[in-house]
């Protein structure tokens, strides 16, 4: 078919990304995870140097904010100067993040960089380093944050290479869990002649065909504890036959990890301490050497569960545990552990309170029902919280949350509530 | 519950009070301070014991007397009563007893959940045991535990609701307050607006980098233009300045090339170029030089005149001249041959004494010898080794001939020695063996008798083969006994035959034994080689008497033993069968080859073994068991014997070669003696020839014959010392002879030499002085002839001296004449006045010269003419105002580059501080902590606030179904009490109001109502919140005049309730009005009146 050679796929790169869920971090973990999109950039040029890639490609979302902070400008700058002093070069789109009616105010992309725009679909013809024609490589760029035309119909492939890749930043099938923009079915992907879509916006990778390919990169280190796992990009190799070989590069520099931990069974909360220090343990053991963000999900029920019920006992218990890892300034491998979030269960099952007649049993009725459905639970929640919707951030983010999350809180405040009716609470005389 | 009696014992100002109140509605009527409230404290008090001293009032302690505390009688509505007593000494412990006297102390709580339904204090306060105060708490239902009792069955008295309310509600209240600020997720709001706030003003961070940036490059761009221009003008300046500074020197330089002008135009060719330098000091010397050389010539040609002079007065006489080295030497021989004519005298004399000692010498060693002799006397060396080799030759043979003679005697006493020794030996060997067979010991000739061998090893090869031949035969016999053993057990021959089988084996081991024993022994230790000869020996006998003892009693003894045989062979035919015939015929065989081989070692086996055992020989016919071990004894007999006679052959035989070796040592003395005796005479005759050659020897030299050998190294002295005189005569003789030829020579030639240079008279006859004479003066004429030649050379040098001399004033003066040709063929004056022109001029230039290098240093052409151009064209005025223009633009161009540079240093500055606070830059992590905070906070105040939402939703659906009852039955008490008026109470879910309904479907809220009317609708309310509050435990309803607000109409209406409350439980009323205690107590038949304070 052509000349062999290879290229580097990554997207969702949101350099200078904050991340979600940290509280009263300190300063050694703070640094780190600030540090930690662009020591992934950096260990992208070092793959991209090292597997001698021909051309790299990047799928959208380069920066984390239309407004491009001056230190991810100059960050990627950099990378990307050294990308291309290595010989390789740089094909870019951007996504509903990094749109092009971000401000203006941006820094020159180094010789070699090729960024796409956002009115048509451009088509480059990438070349080997030895100077061979081997690809043509097309994209488009978002114009704005939120697209929602389908911009893979756009692709039209021009003949004359022997390799067509398409950059397209997209929502492939209305995958729920992100924003749908540049909507687009995987059968149009497929059929469109393309030999490669080199997608981003999702950023859990995944392979959605082969022949032809359809990947998602997935983005480069995890920014909060819904992005789990290792994160990289792919070194994909094309061979003179045309068959595609895709090697995954773990690059993120902090691991984020939820793990569940079982009360079950416990009666003490030495118990409680150790098994959870054997599970960060254990989570320090397969990080590799790299730190680690916690959150740990305490479920089952058991006898411990009231009392993890009290206001701020988990508070209290993360703020312990933080203690007994020692800080993070310690090492480089630290784990930090993000949060304890209470999922457990007294030892009473509610389903089973609910048979009950009188008060406890009419409330739990009432609250399980709401979990039932999710106009429901919406209700509950926005009567309940009525006074809180009046700040605009926190409805904003009570409107965002799913029907599995406000159920959680409806039987979490079930437990609450079941607690403390239960609570032999004789009235308080002051006579003798 | 009723309260059937009141015994105060002493509570406030009561004290010993009794009341009894055993109907459905009571009616305590009493004035002002007749105790009336303070009973209803007591009731209280009872019930729920003493508050502490904060609350004194309630408290009631006894102010008259009585102990503090009381007893009630109670009783429920199945009529079963108790005693209840409680004191507040006791610590409000409460005492029970029943009907029939059984005390029970409780506790409150266990009194309260058993007689009071668990209506708590504060309930029954506000709902059982009301006064005005609390009737009017309920308009604002600030007990809300009633509200929750009653909408809450089975919670405890609906505490747990409001204390779970409560308790989500603070916490609540704790996260956040709409507008609150020092909740935590009010602050984490207000903080989060002030970072969002911060972030959109640092937005421009970007903006401001590229802003930065791009003037950074503007003003690069500026600095490089400028630099570039920079020199150029610097250069100009420079130019200006320096053309300033210089044109002082200028101006000297144009001054000093004038002033040379002139100076030229003084000469005759103004045109004409400077003498060469230095032409002025050239110009010197050559004159000086000129005056030099005239001085010199002069000298040298009066040096020239003296020499000349000097020369004529030397004359010699060439004659004297030639002679002398003939002088000179004659003059050297003279004191020598003077010596010479000594010398040849003393050796006369010396020669003379020679010739007398030579006379003596010849005298002292024989009468015949002359000198002729002597000298004949040849070589004495040759002379004196043949004398003494003839000495040597002689004494040797004497030596000889004493050394035989010892010999000869040693010969002969070693002869004797052996003569001796033979003797002795011969005589100890009669002793110990024979000798040749003449002499043997007595066993040995015994033994001889018994064997047939005369040698060791026949006697050891014939023993052998006797013990093979035993064994054989012994083994035929033993090979057959098991067939016999079992054809036949019994016979005696049999028996025997095995016993001397037995016998045979013994002496075979015996014999095996001894010979190992025998090789053991000899090799291991050659020392004790005898005694193993006795072991052997014996062991041998042994075996022989065995061997023998077996043969004689088992079979062959034939001679002597038929019988047995007969008998043995008559049992073997009897017992045996056929296959045993074979077996006797090998027997036979064997028997026959140990018989044959016996013979051959013995002469006589019969009596030697008779000899050997004629002690034993008896035992011969002795059972078997002593037969065998007598064949035992035989067979070792017979190994002894031969054994011994071994023993003995090896004895004869080493005495044997003992005498054959002395014989063979006589015979070599023998032979040596002989030889000896030849070599003697042998010698005798050498000396005899020895004798013979010195006479003749002798003879040859006439010499005396008498003189022996040992005179002669005397006679050879002599002669050495006549010879030695004789040699140095003749040395003398020869010396003297060639001294006299010397002294004739040395006269001749003075005499030759004389007449050539006659001596001065008188001195002729003496031809030394003459010589002597002619010496001298041939050396003073050679001197003078000398000294001549000197100054000749001398005159030549001189004459020399003077041409060059000549040659040099002649250069000197020519070259003054080339100078001046060159110099323009002037004259000396007119020479020497140009050069000191030219020098003035020099000068000038020279200056002029270092001027100009000083304007032109560091120039190139082009500027040199620009410098000169600018000088000549501008006059100091203008120079410095051109100057100075070009300086202040040259300044402000300066001073925008520094501007530039400033900016520049600005701008970077900015650009790193822009780069360092971007990557310091964390407002958004930090709000995105907020905000993650503000996630957590919320997501448990949902939680919370759920929790409370559904508490009070239930508390709503409860509301729902319980109030209906509770209204409807306070609606119907109101519309009674007001006749009408009022026919509906209603309390809406969303607000705390109660609302009232008249008659006319007005709806009020009861705040609006009258205070009696408002008092009807609490009272209302109350009245059915008791009923739905205590269904279980109905508890007495104690109202303290409550009525004082209704008028008379109302209260006659209310009687009808009272009546339908005291139903289900007791009613007791409290009034200080006697018209009230008179209405209801005619208004209510059943009712009892009791007046206290009477």
């Amino acid at each position: 078919m052509g000349v062999p050679f290879t290229f580097v796929h990554a997207a969702d790169l949101h350099l200078d990304s904050p991340f979600k869920g940290l509280t009263k971090v300190p300063a050694a973990v703070r640094e780190r995870l600030r540090e930690s999109t662009f020591v992934a950039l950096g260990k992208l040029s070092e793959v991209v140097e090292k597997e001698k890639a021909d051309f790299v490609v990047l799928a959208g979302d380069l920066f984390d904010v239309a407004d491009r902070s001056l230190r991810a400008q100059l960050r990627l700058q950099r990378a990307l100067g050294t990308m291309t002093a290595h010989g390789a070069r740089v094909f870019i789109v951007h996504g509903n993040h990094d749109p092009e009616s971000g401000r203006q105010a941006r820094l020159d992309w180094p010789e070699g960089v090729f960024a796409f725009g956002s009115a048509t679909v451009g088509c480059i013809p990438a070349y080997s380093r030895k100077g061979d024609l081997v690809a043509h490589v097309y994209g488009i760029s978002y114009p704005t944050p939120s697209v929602t035309d389908n911009l893979a119909l756009r692709f039209k492939k021009r003949e004359g290479a022997p390799f067509h890749l398409a950059l397209l930043h997209a929502n492939v099938d209305g995958d729920p869990s992100h924003d749908n923009y540049a909507p687009c079915k995987l059968e149009e992907l497929i059929t469109s002649g393309f030999d490669y879509w080199a997608l981003g916006h999702v950023h859990d990778r995944r392979v959605l065909s082969e022949y032809p390919h359809v990947v998602y990169a997935g983005n480069m280190q995890g920014r909060s504890i819904r992005e789990t796992g290792g994160k990289g990009a792919y070194v994909v190799s094309v061979n003179e036959a045309g068959s595609i070989e895709m090697k995954f590069k773990d690059l993120a520099d902090v691991l984020w990890r939820e793990i569940p931990v079982s009360i079950e069974g416990m009666e003490s909360e030495q118990q409680l301490k150790n098994r959870l220090l054997s599970a960060l343990e254990a989570v320090r053991g397969e990080a590799g050497g790299r730190p680690s963000v916690v959150r740990i999900k305490l479920e089952g029920r058991g006898m411990l569960h009231e009392r993890l019920l009290q206001p701020n006992v988990a508070e209290e218990w993360i703020e312990e545990l933080r203690e007994w890892l020692g800080e993070p300034e310690e090492t480089d491998a630290w784990i930090w552990p993000e949060s304890i979030a209470v999922r457990t269960g007294g030892i009473v099952r509610l389903e089973s309170v609910a048979e009950e007649e009188g008060f406890v049993g009419e409330l739990i009725r009432g609250g399980l029902a709401a979990t039932e459905h999710s106009d429901a639970s919406r209700e509950l929640l926005d009567e309940a919280m009525e006074t809180l919707r009046k700040q605009p951030k926190i409805r904003e983010w009570l409107e965002s949350r799913s029907h599995e999350e406000r159920s959680q809180w409806i039987v979490q405040a079930l437990e609450l509530s079941v607690s403390l009716l239960r609570e032999d609470r004789d009235g308080a005389d002051n006579r003798s | 519950m009723y309260i059937r009696e009141l015994k105060v014992d002493g509570y406030g100002a009561l004290h010993g009070l009794n009341l009894e109140l055993d109907a459905a509605v009571n009616v305590i009527y009493g004035p002002n301070e007749a105790g009336k409230s303070t009973l209803l404290r007591f009731v209280r008090s009872m019930l729920y014991g003493f508050p502490n001293r904060k609350d004194m009032v309630e408290r009631g302690e006894p102010m008259s007397g009585g102990r503090h505390g009381g007893r009630i009688v109670i009783s429920d509505e199945a009529g079963e009563s108790w005693l209840l007593e409680r004191y507040a000494e006791r610590g409000g412990e409460i005492t029970l007893r029943d009907g029939v006297g059984a005390v029970r102390v409780l506790g409150q709580a266990e009194w309260e959940r058993w007689m009071l339904g668990g209506i708590s204090e504060r309930l029954f306060r506000q709902l059982f045991s009301v006064s005005l105060n609390e009737l009017h708490e309920l308009r604002t239902l600030q007990g809300e535990e009633i509200g929750n009792y009653l909408y809450n069955a089975g919670l405890a008295g609906g505490s747990s609701l409001s204390a779970a309310r409560r308790q989500v509600g603070s916490e609540m209240d704790r996260l956040f307050r709409p507008k609150g600020t020092t909740q935590e997720m009010n602050r984490l709001l207000i903080s989060m607006k002030e970072i969002e706030t911060e972030i959109r003003s640092s937005r421009d961070a970007v903006r401001q980098y590229g802003e930065a940036r791009e003037g950074l490059e503007q003003v690069e761009l500026e600095l490089s233009s400028l630099e570039s221009g920079f020199p150029e003008l610097r250069l100009q300046a420079a130019k200006l300045q320096s053309a300033y500074d210089l044109r002082e020197w200028w101006l000297k330089r144009e001054a000093l090339l004038e002033a040379d002008a002139g100076l030229r135009r003084s000469l005759p060719d103004p045109s004409a170029q400077l003498l060469a330098e230095g032409t002025a000091q050239i110009w010197s010397e050559m004159k000086s030089k000129r005056d030099e050389a005239k001085t010199k010539l002069s000298v040298e040609q009066s040096a020239l005149q003296d020499l000349r002079s000097r020369r004529e007065l030397l004359d010699w006489d060439e004659r004297r001249v030639i002679a002398l080295p003939e002088a000179e030497r004659l003059e050297a021989l003279r004191e020598v041959v003077t010596a010479k004519r000594e010398e040849r005298s003393e050796l006369e004399a010396e020669r003379r004494t020679l010739d007398e000692t030579v006379q003596a010498t010849l005298s002292r060693i024989s009468a015949e010898w002359g000198e002729a002799e002597l000298q004949a006397f040849g070589g004495l060396a040759a002379e004196r080794e043949q004398v003494r080799k003839l000495q040597q030759a002689w004494e040797e043979t004497e030596r000889g001939t004493m050394s035989y003679h010892a010999e000869l005697r040693k010969l002969e006493r070693q002869k004797e020695v052996l003569r001796s020794e033979e003797s002795y030996s011969i005589s100890g060997n009669l002793n110990e063996g024979d000798q040749a067979g003449s002499v043997t010991s007595r066993e040995a000739l015994s033994a001889d008798d018994y064997f047939v061998p005369r040698t060791k090893p026949a006697l050891l090869q014939a023993w052998h083969r006797a013990e093979d031949a035993r064994r054989n035969y012994d083994r035929a016999r033993t090979s057959v006994r098991p067939s016999r053993t079992t054809a036949n057990s019994r016979g005696t021959s049999d028996d025997k035959a095995r016993g001397s089988a037995l016998l045979f084996l013994i002496a075979g081991l015996l014999g095996a034994a001894a010979i190992a024993i025998f090789f053991f022994l000899s090799g291991s230790n050659g020392v004790e080689t005898s005694m193993a000869y006795g072991v052997f020996g014996g062991l041998l006998l042994l075996s022989a008497l065995v061997v023998f003892l077996a043969f004689s009693s088992s079979s062959s003894s034939s001679r002597s033993g038929s019988r047995t045989r007969s008998r043995a062979t008559s049992s073997a035919e009897e017992g045996q069968s056929n296959p045993s015939a074979d077996y006797n015929v090998n027997l036979q065989l064997y028997r026959k080859q140990f018989n044959e081989s016996l013979r051959q070692l013995m002469n006589d086996p019969q009596s030697a073994a008779t000899s050997l055992i004629q002690e034993n020989s008896d035992y011969a016919p002795l059972d078997i068991q002593e037969h065998s071990e007598m064949e035992d004894t035989v067979w070792q007999k017979l190994r002894e014997a031969v054994h011994e006679r071994l023993e003995q052959l090896e004895e004869v035989e080493r005495g044997e070669s003992k005498r054959q070796e002395l014989r063979n040592r006589m015979h070599e003395l023998q032979v040596e003696k002989d030889l000896v005796e030849r070599d003697s005479e042998e010698l005798g005759r050498q000396a005899d020839a020895l004798h013979a050659s010195w006479r003749n020897w002798l003879e040859v030299r006439k010499l005396p014959l008498h003189l022996a050998p040992d005179n002669l190294p005397e006679l050879l002295g002599m002669a050495e010392q006549g010879q030695a005189a004789l040699r140095q005569r003749q040395r003398v003789t020869e010396r003297s002879d060639t001294l006299s030829h010397a002294i004739k020579e040395f006269e001749q030639a003075a005499s030759r030499l004389m007449e050539t240079c006659p001596p001065p008279v008188g001195l002729g006859s003496e031809i030394g002085r003459a010589v002597q004479w002619i010496y001298g003066d041939s050396v003073k004429h050679l001197a003078r002839k000398e000294e001549a030649g000197h100054l000749e050379r001398e005159l030549a040098g001189a004459d020399a001296a003077v041409r060059s001399a000549g040659a040099e004033l002649e250069t000197a003066a020519y070259r003054i004449e080339r100078l001046l040709q060159e110099a323009g063929g002037a004259t000396e004056a007119e020479l020497e006045h140009r050069l000191r022109i030219d020098q003035r001029s020099a000068e000038i230039r020279l200056e002029a010269r270092e001027i100009q290098l000083r304007l032109e240093s560091g120039r190139d052409s082009e500027s040199r003419d620009q410098l000169y151009a600018l000088l000549q064209q501008h006059d100091e005025a203008s120079l410095f105002t051109l100057l100075s223009d070009r300086k202040a633009v040259l300044a402000q161009e300066e001073e925008r580059r520094s501007g530039l540079l400033d900016r520049r240093g600005r701008l970077t500055q900015e650009l790193e501080r822009l780069r360092v606070e971007s990557e310091l830059e964390d407002k958004r992590q930090r709000l995105l902590e907020l905000q993650s905070k503000l996630e957590l906070l919320s997501e448990r105040y949902a939680i919370l606030a759920i929790s409370d939402k559904l508490i009070a939703r239930t508390k709503a659906v409860y509301e729902e179904e319980r109030q209906p009852e509770v209204l409807r039955r306070a609606s119907r008490y109101f519309k009674q009490m007001t006749n009408g008026a009022y026919c509906r109470i209603i309390a809406p879910g969303d607000t705390k109001a109660l609302l009232a309904e008249t008659e006319d479907r007005r709806v009020l809220d009861s705040i609006f109502l009258s205070r009696g009317t408002q008092e009807q609708l609490y009272l209302s309310m109350r009245f059915a919140l008791c009923a739905a509050a205590s269904p279980d435990h109905p508890l007495p309803l104690l109202l303290d005049d409550l009525f004082v607000h209704f008028d008379e109409s109302r209260l006659i209406q209310s009687l009808p309730i009272l009546q339908d409350l005291a139903k289900e439980r007791q009613v007791i009323l409290f009034t200080c009005h006697r018209h009230v205690a008179r209405t209801i107590a005619e208004g209510i038949p059943t009712a009892r009146a009791v007046t206290l304070g009477e």
